[in-house]
């Protein structure tokens, strides 16, 4: 949203910074405050967490919810928990897009050993069966245009969904992650002036 | 009032056992309750000394130790705010627990079925936790929670969990507590109150009479000291405010951990020094609940 109201991800430093903070943020506080009318208990309150959010969904109490793990919804819908209208929204902007990352402490005595596991977490046998979404259904990172034929026959063979898109569509414009500072800061920002707000 | 007279002429003449032989089982008492006390002690004494130090700057996760109260005025009116709410929750939650239970062990006290039925209902409640209740009472009162369904009752359902006034969070701290209020009264009454009772009644007390100057003042040390830890618990206790209550105003534990689980790591001395305040009024509570005690001729 932050993107979104900057006028395209491009807009926002990824690194924190004060001075970008403050010019960039009141156009997202205004948005939020605009919106309240049309959220739940019109924005007299929130859901404390992503899972309550869900469970509000789940019970017909919002429209919309969101999640990191696409993967999950086609179980959720196939046994019942979110209604069987359920579809997955893609933005033309794009949503933020992140991937899983193994990283070597720059103190680790085992660099090589964990070069070797890391290989391994990369080959296209182990990205096929993390995007499986009866395994785990997370985006692989793995070029498509790249995979070796036998790569691509793994990934031909996962199981499509009735609810999710593919990963090709899903991935579409992706936006890259802020730098984690931005998150206390944008957190109190919300909390002061949009939660307490009333 | 006969029923009163009886009541103090029964209660003052206790056997005393000599003063020395007193003075040694005293003794040999605190001796046996010594290493429990001393486990206790280092955790609590300890524990809070820590949660002191760290919420007065002197036990930072980064940078240099120095004594301030920044972290008692980092949130200054969140915080006042919490303990009104905190006070506020736990206050009425006891007086229905009090009220509930009272009449609970009252019924109980009467020994025919739906005696045993309450007693049976209070001691099933008894072993739930209170995350097991709070996710019960979240199911069932929720705006599409099982009852809101039964009745149709959709829009019109109020706003029970997450609402402005936190009912679903007093209502389930009411249910909890007021079982162990019921049992702990009731475990008073069962060994004093027939004789009273009787006699009272054989002086002729009706059944209010009965209940006011003899069962009400048999009940009262327990109802406070059952009352008081109730009053602490909700005071002090996490996820069922959490689980049922919203995120702005917040009690003081729901803070408390929120802070502590802050990525900013220099929240850590704000959540201390949330702890600290919550700890001291508990604390007063506690004293409160102790000088009401003594002025109680039952109790001294």
């Amino acid at each position: 949203m932050l993107y979104s109201v900057s006028g395209g991800y491009a807009k926002v430093p990824l690194a924190f910074d004060q001075d970008a903070f403050d010019r960039l943020s009141p156009a997202l506080l205004n948005e939020l405050e605009d919106l309240k009318p049309s959220l739940w208990r019109q924005g007299s309150t929130y859901p404390k967490s992503s899972g309550e959010l869900d469970a509000l969904y789940a019970g017909g109490q919002v429209d919309s919810t969101m999640t990191y793990g696409p993967a999950t919804l086609t179980k959720l819908v196939a046994d019942g928990t979110y209604p069987a209208t359920t579809k997955v929204l893609t933005l033309d902007e794009g949503t933020v897009g992140n991937a899983s990352f193994l990283a070597i402490p720059s103190t680790s005595g085992q660099r090589s050993g964990a070069m070797v596991v890391a290989n391994i977490a990369l080959s296209e046998e182990q990205q096929a069966t993390k995007a499986d979404p009866r395994i785990w259904g997370q985006f692989p990172v793995l070029d498509s245009d790249a995979l070796s034929p036998e790569g691509r026959a793994l990934f031909e063979q996962l199981p499509t969904s009735p609810v999710v898109p593919g990963y090709e569509v899903l991935s579409k414009n992706a936006n890259p992650e802020l730098a984690a500072e931005w998150v206390p800061a944008l957190d109190e920002a919300w909390r002061r002036q949009i939660l307490a707000g009333g | 009032m006969p029923a009163a007279e009886v009541l103090t002429a029964r209660t003052r003449p206790r056997p005393r056992t000599a003063a020395g032989h007193g003075t040694k089982a005293r003794v040999q008492g605190l001796l046996l309750a010594v290493p429990a006390v001393l486990l206790v002690a280092f955790v609590v004494v300890g524990g809070s000394a820590m949660v002191a130090a760290q919420s007065l700057g002197l036990m930072p996760l980064v940078g240099r130790p120095e004594l301030s109260t920044a972290a008692y005025t980092a949130h200054g009116g969140d915080l006042l705010v919490g303990v009104g709410l905190s006070l506020a929750i736990a206050g009425a939650s006891t007086v229905l627990a009090c009220l509930i239970g009272f009449a609970a062990a009252l019924i109980m006290m009467q020994g025919r079925w739906c005696g045993k039925l309450v007693a049976a209902m209070s001691s099933l409640s008894i072993p739930v936790p209170h995350i097991v209740g709070a996710a019960t009472a979240g199911l069932l009162l929720a705006d599409s929670g099982l009852l809101a369904r039964v009745f149709g009752a959709a829009e019109r359902w109020p706003d029970v969990v997450g609402g402005q006034w936190w009912l679903a969070v007093i209502f389930e701290y009411a249910w909890k507590e007021s079982a162990f209020v019921g049992l702990v009264v009731a475990g008073t009454l069962a060994t004093r109150s027939v004789d009273y009772e009787e006699t009272a009644a054989l002086l002729g007390a009706g059944r209010l009479g009965r209940l006011r100057h003899v069962l009400l003042p048999l009940s009262l040390p327990a109802l406070i000291i059952s009352g008081t830890i109730a009053f602490i618990y909700s005071f002090g206790s996490y996820e069922v405010a959490w689980l049922l209550g919203r995120p702005y105003p917040e009690p003081l534990p729901v803070m408390a951990l929120r802070l502590y689980n802050s990525v900013t790591l220099t929240a850590r001395p704000e959540a201390a020094a949330v702890a600290v305040v919550t700890a001291v009024v508990s604390l007063g509570a506690a004293l409160v609940a102790l000088a009401c005690l003594r002025k109680i001729p039952l109790w001294r």
